[in-house]
């Protein structure tokens, strides 16, 4: 109609008298276009910008609280434990033994129950909106914190929920008698019995000093909680703020007493999903990321930017079973099904090969470790008929509890639990996958109302007994870390009597004769032990691959390497 | 016109009333204990479950119990979440702004390139750029958001790695979240190189507003291209023709006010599908808005926030709808008629 | 207007229906869309004897390979494999039948339940009029996937659930579209006319408004059916909908962004399925759409 009336776009726009309207779309339209080109062809990223010298950190979830105490999750302790506190030991894997930390000289006497500790002087806590500290650390603070978990009258025993699940798996609250303090920088813990992994345990990322101070200034305002959210350590970073779900922010403690750390700000960006951590690392939006996937391994190997660090785990995958539950209170069921996972297809599956076939709980680093297990070789027709010997010949239905997130052990367990489900099948056995989100998957299981589940352990010190007494002892299924329901006296004294001793001869037949009661039973399937990766931008330095989980930045810093301003010390 | 406005005010309580009755609904259906899926409190002690059945009538006929889930919703007790404990309200509040803001650049955006477009569309009537942009419609209307966004993703973020991918903002640039805009919250604060913070923001903006404005472009060209076709056949565009008017001023002075009263119209009553479009943008580009926060929450099957969630996005829906139609009433006297006529 | 082709010069002078199918077989897009549509329709059928495998079967010697046309890619495995050896081809043909035919189960549900409503509130007049109109309102203000998320929380997460969900949601725009179609239906002359003839509700119904509402309830059919298949799709994105192991293209789309470094055919194939059913539907609303407007002259 336009066109038959002579009117045609080359006719309005070849005529000069143009409208505003008109000139103004043009405008705009021309704007947007150039100004998107211009900025497609600068990526604006922090690296050009010597000016805001901080390192963000792509971290896989939300911290269920600023306390490793009160947890064995991963994701809390990645949090906390080495950016916010320090211990009393820590335990130095170059050196392969424990090292000073807030105290700076100990010694044990000959009957092995008694523990002096002399304390560091001049170790500043940090300060807050709320809180200004008036001394420095002493040994008030270690008896805080140490009572805390273990005296259930203490005032800030039932805070945040009243669970300290490592300590109550390794039996703390039993084994330590009494802590004295002796003066401001000396106290001596005395315990009922000898206990070799005691030192390994304090050193351990869960084993945190927090302030006494702000402790009893807290209960003062009946704010108790806020200890816990809002935290008070003497570690290289305070805590600046927390927007969950999304990032938390860090600022140096100038005062560190191991020296400040270089950087101005942390920051842990909240990711969950592997993809999006590589994609940020990539465009600059993260310096160093977490548990990258295997499949992105390659991927990052050949980006110029990025640098892969690799560890041999000390960790193990596995698929427990609720060992209260029927039919999985039948060892022979149990044995049927570890003939009938194929561990060799989940490891190139899901790990793409970077991982070791897991025969034992034990990693074959460890120098308890059994290499004289019969293994359960993936046979069909064996399981088959192992069902049929325990009366389940027509097969049954499971469900399979899987959490959507990666850990170190696995990096991917929905897909181990697809697999497994597809295994499973083979033999009659129908699975039923269920997950939820990561925090919320932790709690539930304290339900114990799942019939198997696939989780995982990395170790927090070298010592064999991390893996068993957490994992398998009667304490660890009140405190919640004992996944397979399982409580055998007899086990436990096999335990118990190996940790009676710090001589390595004298353990080592009752871990061999653990793994073995552990290989016959098979209350759980060790899956792999994955290797560990830590990703980060090639100009970030001064990380190192903590191989029992926990990572820090206290000695992390950016190189600058065109710049002529020089990092302030 | 008060009166219309009267009706529709009128209206816009009565449907929010209605809206409650629905997510009321929804909360008693829910599994698990009504105390702790209205308030959020876990495992309430004594005291505060007799406070939450104080707050909510909980022992009283079901419409007392509806009235005061009303009242406590509005007088801003959202309870708290599972999840971590926090004021579900607060955190509404730091994220909202974050989805209207992808919203609005959306929409503004899907304007000024659909605007056009569909006038070029209704001028080229049945020749091969109508063809051409109508094609480029219909395929812009069949994308999924969620494959554009990951397309979107893989070439330009990090294939060709111009922009990038996730958040609003680099993590480094400590803004203070004022009014919850970015770019004016960088304009307010006294960070140093805001220049370079702008950018940052910027580029942080483009992929998921481009990817979200694409549908709402595509329903603008169409609807723009009718109503366009539709005013410049009236008898009124052929009067103005023989009277010797500049095709130009013909368009854009006299055809062009008239149809974008359709599409004005039209596109409030695309917000709900641009909210769900939103929604899952924010989950691809990891952009901290309501849609993320939701969608976070139904793995964790964090039921308050689910229910808070739905009562703000469809308020936000409603309101944006009933503010919409006054202000079209207001400006175009000739729709109050056809308005009196219907129910 | 006659039509014939025999070799008596007889006029026959088609019906409103059949001039509107002479109108859409003239315009060769819509025609295209029609085809596609007839073809995803056939694959729902047949899926389970097409695919050349089981969907869930996993072959672990097979990881990620990449469709047959490129150099490491195998005939066998046409379209690639994905992570846990599955075939992509398979996975895509039962997908037609989880996305697309559930949508079309759910389109057709919600449009019956729908327009019966939407008649009901249409032919009512004032308050109880009024009243349905809000609830209307108040229902379509809820975004779809909300609306969803809250269906599946309440009832757990399986295919029926998801359905549901999705069906819920397209109700009212069934409702409102009917209301509308039967309001101004209502207004015109030839109803009164019916009326002043003796005509009760229910047949002026029957005779005088259905017919002329049926149009504009086809074309809102269509745009439903695409409605559907990318609100499933959504849901199995965002993991919200049919679990493991079944075939959803939204899901398999999700699965596959976790691969997209190594493997970017994973994302690649389930979206153009989506894209292509979804513009499918589209061509045919839009033929529709442009056919009844073209009218019967």
């Amino acid at each position: 109609m336009l066109v038959t009336h002579g009117v045609t776009l080359a006719n309005i726009t070849s005529n000069p008298r143009i409208t505003m309207k008109n000139w103004l779309n043009l405008v705009l339209k021309s704007f947007f276009f150039t100004g998107f080109f211009i900025l497609a062809g600068c990526n604006p990223n922090v690296e050009n910008n010597a000016l805001t010298p901080g390192i963000v950190y792509c971290s896989e979830g939300d911290p269920t609280s600023f306390n490793p105490q009160l947890t064995t999750n991963g994701t809390t302790t990645d949090a906390s434990s080495y950016q916010l506190y320090n211990r009393l030991v820590e335990y130095d894997p170059a050196l392969g033994s424990i090292v000073p930390a807030l105290a700076h000289h100990w010694f044990i006497n000959d009957n092995g129950k008694i523990y002096t500790f002399y304390l560091r002087k001049n170790v500043k806590f940090h300060h807050n909106d709320n809180f200004t500290p008036s001394r420095d650390f002493n040994a008030d603070d270690v008896i805080f914190s140490l009572n805390r978990v273990i005296d259930s009258t203490h005032p800030y025993h039932q805070v945040s929920g009243g669970s300290y699940p490592f300590f109550q798996s390794v039996g703390f609250t039993d084994i330590i008698n009494k802590i004295v303090k002796v003066n401001d920088y000396m106290i001596t813990i005395h315990l009922t019995e000898k206990d070799a992994s005691f030192m390994a345990n304090l050193a351990a990322n869960f084993a945190i000093i927090q302030s006494q101070e702000y402790g009893q200034q807290l209960i003062r305002q009946q704010r108790l909680s806020d200890i816990d959210n809002f935290p008070i350590g003497t570690g290289p970073f305070t805590l600046d703020s927390y927007f969950p779900n999304n990032h938390i922010r860090y600022k140096p403690n100038h005062q560190y007493w191991n020296g400040a750390p270089s950087i101005e700000q942390l920051v842990f960006d909240i990711t969950p999903k592997s993809t999006n951590r590589i994609a940020k690392l990539m465009t600059g939006d993260c310096d160093v990321s977490a548990l990258p996937q295997s499949s992105e391994i390659e991927i990052i190997r050949d980006n110029k930017k990025l640098e892969l660090q690799i560890q041999t785990g000390l960790n193990v995958a596995y698929l427990g079973f609720n060992t209260e539950k029927a039919p999985f209170n039948n060892p022979t069921v149990r044995q049927a099904l570890a003939h009938a996972i194929n561990k060799r297809a989940i490891i190139e599956a899901v790990y793409y090969g970077s991982a070791t076939l897991a025969d034992s709980i034990l990693p074959p680093l460890s120098w308890a470790y059994n290499e004289d297990l019969s293994p359960y070789k993936y046979n069909i027709e064996k399981a088959k008929s192992l069902l049929t010997q325990a009366g389940y010949s027509n097969g049954f239905s499971m469900s399979l509890w899987a959490a959507p997130v990666q850990r170190i052990y696995n990096p991917n367990a929905l897909k181990t639990a697809e697999l497994i489900q597809g295994q499973l099948a083979l033999i009659g056995v129908k699975v039923n996958i269920i997950t939820f989100g990561w925090n919320v998957f932790n709690e539930k299981l304290n339900d114990y109302a799942y019939d198997s589940v696939l989780m995982g352990w990395t170790a927090d010190n070298a010592d064999p007994d991390n893996f068993f007494r957490p994992l398998f002892s009667c304490a660890a299924v009140l405190s919640g870390g004992n996944r397979v329901n399982w409580c055998d006296d007899d086990f436990d004294e096999v335990l118990n009597k190996a940790i009676a001793s710090t001589d390595e001869n004298y353990r080592l037949p009752y871990y061999l004769k653990a793994q073995q009661t552990l290989n016959e039973l098979v209350p759980l399937i060790p899956i792999a032990h994955a290797l560990r990766f830590q990703v980060k931008r090639r100009n970030i330095k001064g990380m190192s691959l903590n191989p029992y989980g926990g990572i820090s930045f206290s000695k992390a810093y950016r190189h600058q390497a065109k710049t002529s301003k020089q990092e302030t010390q | 016109m008060w009166f219309y406005i009267a009706r529709r005010v009128n209206l816009f309580v009565f449907t929010v009333a209605v809206l409650y009755f629905l997510v009321f609904l929804m909360v008693n259906a829910l599994p698990g204990e009504l105390a702790t899926n209205l308030s959020g409190i876990q495992n309430p002690d004594i005291a505060q479950y007799d406070e939450i059945v104080a707050q909510y009538q909980l022992d009283k006929s079901w419409f007392n119990q509806y009235i005061s889930f009303i009242k406590q919703r509005i007088h801003g007790d959202f309870g708290v979440s599972f999840g971590n404990g926090q004021s579900i309200f607060n955190d509404m509040l730091t994220l909202l702004p974050a989805t209207i803001e992808l919203c609005v650049y959306a929409m503004i955006i899907a304007l000024i390139f659909g605007l056009p477009l569909g006038i070029l569309a209704a001028i080229h009537y049945k020749k091969f750029g109508d063809f051409f942009l109508l094609g480029t419609s219909l395929i812009g209307y069949s994308i999924p958001v969620f494959w554009l966004g990951v397309i979107a993703i893989m070439y330009f973020g990090l294939d060709l790695q111009w922009l990038p991918v996730a958040g609003r903002l680099n993590l480094l640039y400590q803004v203070d979240p004022v009014t919850g805009f970015t770019l004016i919250d960088i304009y307010l604060s006294n960070i140093e190189y805001k220049q370079l913070a702008y950018k940052d923001a910027f580029a942080h903006l483009i992929m998921p507003t481009l990817t979200l404005a694409v549908i709402p472009a595509t329903v603008v060209i169409r609807i723009t291209r009718t109503t366009m076709l539709e005013e410049l056949n009236a008898n009124y565009i052929k009067a103005s023709q023989a009277r010797g008017l500049h095709p130009i001023t013909i368009i854009f002075h006299h055809a062009l006010p008239n149809a974008m009263q359709p599409v004005l119209a039209q596109i409030s009553l695309q917000l709900s599908t641009l909210l769900t479009s939103a929604m899952v943008t924010e989950v691809i580009f990891s952009w901290p808005g309501i849609g993320q926060w939701l969608i976070q929450a139904t793995y964790q099957q964090d039921y308050p926030i689910i229910s808070a969630g739905i009562l703000v996005c469809a308020g936000f829906v409603i309101l944006v709808t009933v503010v919409s139609d006054v202000l079209l009433i207001a400006t175009t006297p000739q729709r109050r008629s056809a308005v009196y006529g219907s129910n | 207007m006659a039509r014939t082709n025999s070799i008596y010069q007889e006029e026959v002078i088609p019906t409103p229906l059949r001039h509107i199918w002479m109108n859409f077989i003239s315009y060769p897009l819509a025609m295209l869309g029609l085809w596609v549509f007839i073809g995803f329709l056939i694959i729902t059928l047949i899926a389970p004897f097409a695919a050349p495998y089981p969907p869930e079967l996993q072959h672990p010697n097979a990881l990620l390979y990449p469709p047959s046309w490129h150099e490491d890619g195998q005939v066998s495995y046409f379209l690639g494999t994905d992570d846990l050896g599955r075939d992509i081809l398979s996975n895509l043909l039962h997908g037609v039948r989880t996305t697309f035919g559930s949508s079309l189960i759910v389109t057709i549900f919600a449009a019956f339940i729908g327009i019966f409503l939407g008649i009901l509130s249409g032919m009512s007049r004032g308050l109880k009029s009024s009243i349905l109109n809000h609830i209307l309102d108040a229902t379509l203000a809820i975004p779809s996937l909300l609306l969803a998320i809250v269906l599946v929380a309440i009832s757990g997460q399986t295919l029926a659930n998801v359905m549901i969900a999705v069906g819920i949601a397209l109700v009212p725009q069934f409702m409102r579209a009917t209301h509308t179609a039967v309001h101004h239906e209502l207004t015109r002359e030839y109803v009164v006319a019916a009326k002043l003839d003796g005509a009760n509700q229910f047949q002026i119904f029957y005779n005088v408004i259905l017919p002329n509402i049926l149009n504009a309830l086809i074309v809102q059919f269509t745009l439903a059916i695409s409605i559907a298949i990318i609100d499933i799709a959504t849901l199995g994105f965002l993991r919200i909908g049919a679990p493991a192991p079944t075939s959803e293209w939204g899901t398999m789309l999700a699965d596959g962004v976790d691969l997209i470094f190594i493997a970017p055919w994973n994302v690649t194939f389930p979206g153009m399925a989506i894209f292509a059913s979804v513009l499918a539907v589209n061509l045919i609303g839009y033929g529709l759409q442009r056919a009844v407007k073209e009218g019967f002259g």
